[in-house]
């Protein structure tokens, strides 16, 4: 046993002793360089920049209806150009580079496109008519098939996520190459200028079709469907993309600061600068785009393995990326989705009674709900008091000033008291219907038991998996608490507030209403499109169709080393600007 | 036997086949699937709405959905002759397409994870129970359960917490403080003391010797700025390799006789040698190099026993191989420290990675791309081995334990065998048996269990694939996670059975 012992003490001794010995070793490598550490070299542009996404990208074709989504607009921002994008706070930013527009017909509404000389495509190819015809064709639902889907329709031959506005527009009339186009509504649309923005490569999807840009633009203008077959093949599925299966580069040219230069499955894509652009060249070389779970964000951030995070919010995030110093840059605002209580009034309900709708807005604690839930994450957060602008929107306070008295800002329970008791509703249970789970939803529906349960009412908090057939079952609840995310278009709320529209199904019916907002879907003048919308909001906090709470509050985090970052509230996400960014050390 | 396999195949597939149909209904009813389009406001919600529910099929019952589902999935069973369709994502893409890529990932992670825990636990548990009672079995324990009961999720996010994000800062300026210096020192020297055991003096002497050498090489490396730019350099590699090979000649033949002793070391000496001969080789090798290398060790080390071992010519090849792999372990692992420094640079000085398998666009020699995959590598793996290393040591010691005590044991010791003879030959072969049901169920359950792990860690494995799609209420991807789960589960299952049958003659699978 002694000699066995004695062995394991000499290799006890020997290991650590290896330890000591090995620093002597250490220095043994063939390279030049120093112990120290230095940040990596950089060229002329301070070395590429990298962002965080949580969603890989599957397709190229961000028009189509497998491709439309938000992962595929956080890199295509980069890679395809239009005639506008929307700004970080949802405005419409015009594109002189790409080319210009201008109405030059009010009736019939008239749009004059014409392409910059130099917009061409990363492959040098043109930007022009050609792509514009693809586009109408691919969009507007005038070519359908000849098989009928499960709802009586006949399939269209392009599979597009909505042709709403494009079907009003005439087919342009242009020639191969023609570098200018009308678009001509047959009949006025208040958001013309959101109807067409980018473009896909007409000539790329001739050729996978097999056929000149010539034909194809030939095809269109005599709608001929044999021919168009095989471009419909191709463009419904054939930008799709299999995990790290980028396309050939002469399939997925650019119109932007970026090509899409590689991509690997679940880890990252690779962008880098488009040398055949028209426009500005982008101030970064290289943006890398890697996936990463939202949870795991922040770390990856502290670690220096991204520099741009832009993660959905919640307090403890906030909480997390405060605690990093001055590590990081942490910018706060406001998001393009608002939080709103609508009131159940179809004939019988409770609050079909205005009221008892009045009764329960005086006892909402709006401004304690914000400073509570949402302050923490954005000390700028104000209580909302319009549904069809932000606070931020430059129309906003004077809305504000004509159509809502501020009657609501605080809650006053005897009032509401007083109220209820008069319809003697003293008790009436009201089921607040929300999405589950849902933390911050679960709270506000706290803060309004506490305060409303004084002035009579019995607040039950009515949690479902499934909001969107809860909604729509009436007998469900008294009270939907729920959020729209803001879309930048003028006229989606049409189906909101109009009698017997598709998302109205609390039976809000006011003439007034309904006709100002058949009027707006066709004004195209700003200052009318202002008049109509104050009319509308006046008269929705008149009958009270619904509370407005608050917009979401919205977190952007980077490299303080990064400049150029900036909060993005709409739905294009933190990439919008991406040839902005740059690195300074 | 083929009666045995053939009965369990078809059992298994109807369980497998009424797992799947459970499965996709509970996935199917666990939430709402167009949530997100219902509260858009774009103009085109409806026809968004309309596209999903085409896509998925959403207008058909969930009972029947199923058999859509599984009509696709028939064509998987036969290949070549049918199309092999597991349907499509929410996002529109093919489900055999993304089970390729997240279980290539998957195995990557588990399967170094999965073997260093094997032979960590198992080592232990055997060093446990041969000292069993002792301050070192009593620690091991403990530590065991402890790592056992730690939640993975945290464990996690600590390591990347420290691991990491911390250890990264202190590499800007590697210094370690005497004072942590000494109190590693002291936890060595605890840990030396006893595991080495023996009276007072051989016990305070085994502390004082492993506290200097320890608190020492620390102090050492620290003022040399060593972790700045690490390696191990000829001394360390030369003084470990002969340690290595005495090692492997006590585990394999002890020291009665010297040819195998003389063959090891032959196979060391060798080792060292090549640090030098093969320098320009190794400047950038391939992995086909690596591999080719490590066949050319296996086959001098078993010429070496060959010819060298004399009587003992099986335990001499056996000592020379396992000492000239471990040699050539040492000069990768130099080569690969080597890098370090140049690699460092490269990604910032943020050296340990906390998310995804590697730095995107990376590209270097040889070592610098193998240690970005070993630094992506690192976290996860620790994570995984605390916890399956815990069930390895408590089985094998308990295992281990039941064989000692057994009366041919005693046996062997009464005749007279050395104490290395009836650990190594007759204790170790029999405690190894129902370890062996365990490896295949826990790499089984590794595979498809690795799912907190691969989340936190960004790896886009099974794991994340199976929790991303069920936040989605997505189906199909659900479904082909649990095929190649369960289909794991039924199959190692079975190896296990047959295995055993295998070690242990005693055992009739029919």
């Amino acid at each position: 046993m002694t000699s066995k012992r004695r062995g394991m003490a000499f290799f006890a001794v020997l290991t650590a002793g290896a330890l000591a010995l090995s620093a002597c070793g250490g220095d043994d490598d063939n390279g030049s360089g120093s112990g120290d550490t230095e940040s990596p070299a950089g060229g002329s542009s301070g070395g590429p920049i990298t962002v965080a996404s949580d969603a890989e990208f599957t397709s190229y074709n961000l028009n189509s209806e497998t491709g439309n989504g938000t992962w595929n607009t956080f890199v295509m921002n980069g890679v395809i150009d239009g005639w506008w994008d929307f700004g970080p706070q949802g405005e419409i930013v015009r594109n002189e580079n790409f080319g210009t527009y201008e109405v030059t017909s009010e009736d019939p509404l008239t749009v004059h496109y014409t392409f910059a000389e130099n917009a061409t495509w990363s492959d040098g190819e043109p930007i022009d008519c050609d792509d514009a015809l693809l586009e109408w064709a691919t969009q507007s639902g005038a070519y359908v098939t000849e098989e009928v889907g499960e709802d009586g329709q006949p399939i269209p031959l392009f599979a597009v996520p909505g042709t709403t506005g494009y079907d009003l527009v005439a087919k342009p009339e242009c020639e191969p190459g023609d570098k200018e186009f009308d678009f001509v509504y047959s009949e006025p649309f208040a958001d013309w200028e959101v109807v067409t923005s980018g473009y896909l490569p007409a000539h790329v999807a001739a050729e996978q079709a097999g056929m000149t840009p010539e034909d194809l633009v030939t095809a269109i203008q005599n709608d001929d469907m044999a021919a168009l077959a095989p471009v419909a093949e191709f463009w419904n599925s054939g930008w799709d993309m299999e995990p790290g299966a980028l396309l050939d580069q002469a399939v997925i040219p650019s119109s932007g600061p970026y090509l899409i230069d590689s991509w690997e499955a679940g880890q990252s894509l690779t962008l880098v600068a488009n040398e055949n652009y028209y426009g500005d060249p982008p101030a970064t070389d290289t943006i890398v785009i890697r996936f990463i779970a939202q949870d795991q964000q922040v770390q990856a951030l502290a670690n220096g393995e991204v520099d741009i995070i832009d993660p959905q919010v919640s307090v403890d995030l906030v909480a997390s990326l405060d605690a990093l110093g001055d590590q990081v840059t942490v910018i706060k605002g406001d998001a393009m989705t608002w939080e709103h209580l609508d009131f159940n009034q179809t004939e019988g309900a409770v609050f079909s009674d205005p009221n008892l709708r009045q009764a329960f807005a005086m006892c909402v604690p709006r401004q304690q709900i914000v400073d509570n839930l949402i302050a923490p994450a954005n000390p700028e957060a104000v209580v909302m008091n319009l549904r069809e602008f932000f606070p931020w929107d430059p129309e906003y306070d004077q809305v504000v000033g004509e159509a809502y008295g501020g009657e609501y800002d605080e809650p006053d329970i005897d009032g509401a008291a007083a109220l209820v008791e008069a319809a003697g509703a003293t008790g009436t249970t009201i089921r607040i219907l929300r999405s589950d789970p849902n933390p911050r939803r679960a709270d506000t529906v706290a803060a309004i038991k506490a305060s409303c349960d004084q002035a009579g009412f019995n607040i039950v908090d009515t949690p479902t998996q499934d909001l969107g057939a809860g909604i729509v079952d009436v007998t469900s609840y008294e009270v939907a608490l729920f959020a729209w995310a803001g879309s930048g278009v003028m006229t989606s709320g049409a189906s909101l507030y109009r009698t017997n529209e598709g998302q109205n199904p609390y039976g809000y019916s006011n003439a007034d209403v309904d006709a100002a907002w058949t009027e707006l879907i066709v004004t195209v003048e700003p200052e009318r499109q202002v008049e109509l919308l104050t009319e509308i909001e006046t008269q929705l906090w008149a009958d009270l169709f619904s509370i407005p709470l608050y917009a979401h509050p919205g977190v952007t985090a980077h490299n303080p080393a990064i400049e150029g970052v900036q909060l993005n509230a709409a739905q294009t996400q933190v990439s919008f600007n991406m040839e902005e960014w740059s690195r300074t050390s | 036997m083929l009666v045995f396999i053939v009965r369990r195949v078809i059992i298994s597939f109807f369980i497998l086949l009424a797992a799947t149909f459970v499965m996709y209904l509970l996935v199917a009813n666990s939430g709402n699937p167009l949530q997100d389009l219902q509260e858009s406001r774009a103009p085109n919600r409806e026809a968004q709405i309309e596209a999903r529910i085409r896509l998925l099929n959403l207008d058909t019952p969930a009972p029947l959905r199923y058999f859509i589902w599984l009509r696709g999935a028939a064509g998987c069973l036969v290949p070549f002759a049918l199309e092999c369709d597991l349907g499509q994502s929410i996002q529109g893409q093919d489900v055999t397409a993304l089970l390729s890529v997240a279980f290539s990932q998957t195995l990557q992670l588990v399967i170094a994870a999965t073997v260093l825990a094997m032979v960590l636990g198992i080592t232990v548990g055997i060093v446990t129970a041969l000292r069993q009672y002792s301050g070192l079995d009593y620690t091991v324990t403990f530590s065991a359960f402890l790592f056992f009961s730690l939640p993975i999720f945290w464990v996690a996010v600590l390591l990347k917490e420290y691991g990491a994000i911390r250890f990264n800062d202190w590499l800007a300026d590697p210094t370690i403080p005497i004072g942590v210096a000494v109190v590693l020192g002291t936890i060595s020297g605890l840990f030396w003391m006893i595991v080495i055991a023996g009276d007072r003096t051989r016990r305070v002497t085994t502390f004082a010797a492993a506290f200097v050498a320890s608190a020492g090489a620390l102090w050492l490396l620290s003022e040399t700025q060593w972790f700045a730019d690490p390696g191990l350099g000829i001394v360390v590699i030369t003084v470990t390799a002969v340690g290595l090979a005495f090692l492997t000649t006590a585990v394999v033949a002890g020291f009665t006789y010297r040819n195998v002793l003389y063959a090891a070391l032959a196979a060391a000496g060798i080792g060292i040698v090549c640090h030098f001969a093969l320098d320009s080789v190794l400047d950038d090798p391939s992995g086909l190099t690596i591999v080719l290398l490590a066949l050319v060790t296996v086959a001098v080390g078993m010429g070496l026993g060959y010819g060298l071992g004399g009587l003992q010519r099986r335990q001499a090849i056996q000592a020379a191989v396992l000492t000239g792999l471990g040699t050539g372990g040492l000069l990768f692992v130099d080569r690969l420290l080597g890098a370090w420094d140049s690699y460092s640079d490269r990604v910032g000085g943020r050296v340990i990675a906390t998310i995804g398998a590697r730095t995107p666009n990376f590209q270097g020699t040889f070592w610098e791309e193998g240690l970005d995959r070993a630094t992506h590598l690192l976290l996860p793996t620790i994570a995984i081995v605390l916890i399956s290393f815990a069930t390895y040591t408590r089985y094998t010691r308990s295992s281990m334990l039941e064989v000692l005590n057994q009366d041919y044991v005693r046996t062997a010791r009464s005749k007279g065998l050395a104490e290395r003879g009836v650990v190594v030959k007759h204790a170790f072969r029999n405690a190894m048996i129902p370890i062996t049901t365990l490896m295949a169920f826990d790499f089984a359950g590794v595979l498809s269990g690795a799912v907190i792990t691969e989340r936190v860690f960004g790896w886009t494995g099974l794991g994340t694939l199976f929790v991303t799609s069920l936040a989605r209420v997505d189906p199909n991807p659900v479904m082909g996670f649990f095929l190649i789960a369960g289909t794991a589960v039924v199959v190692f299952n079975m190896l296990a059975d047959i295995g055993y049958a295998f070690l242990d003659p005693r055992i009739r699978l029919s």
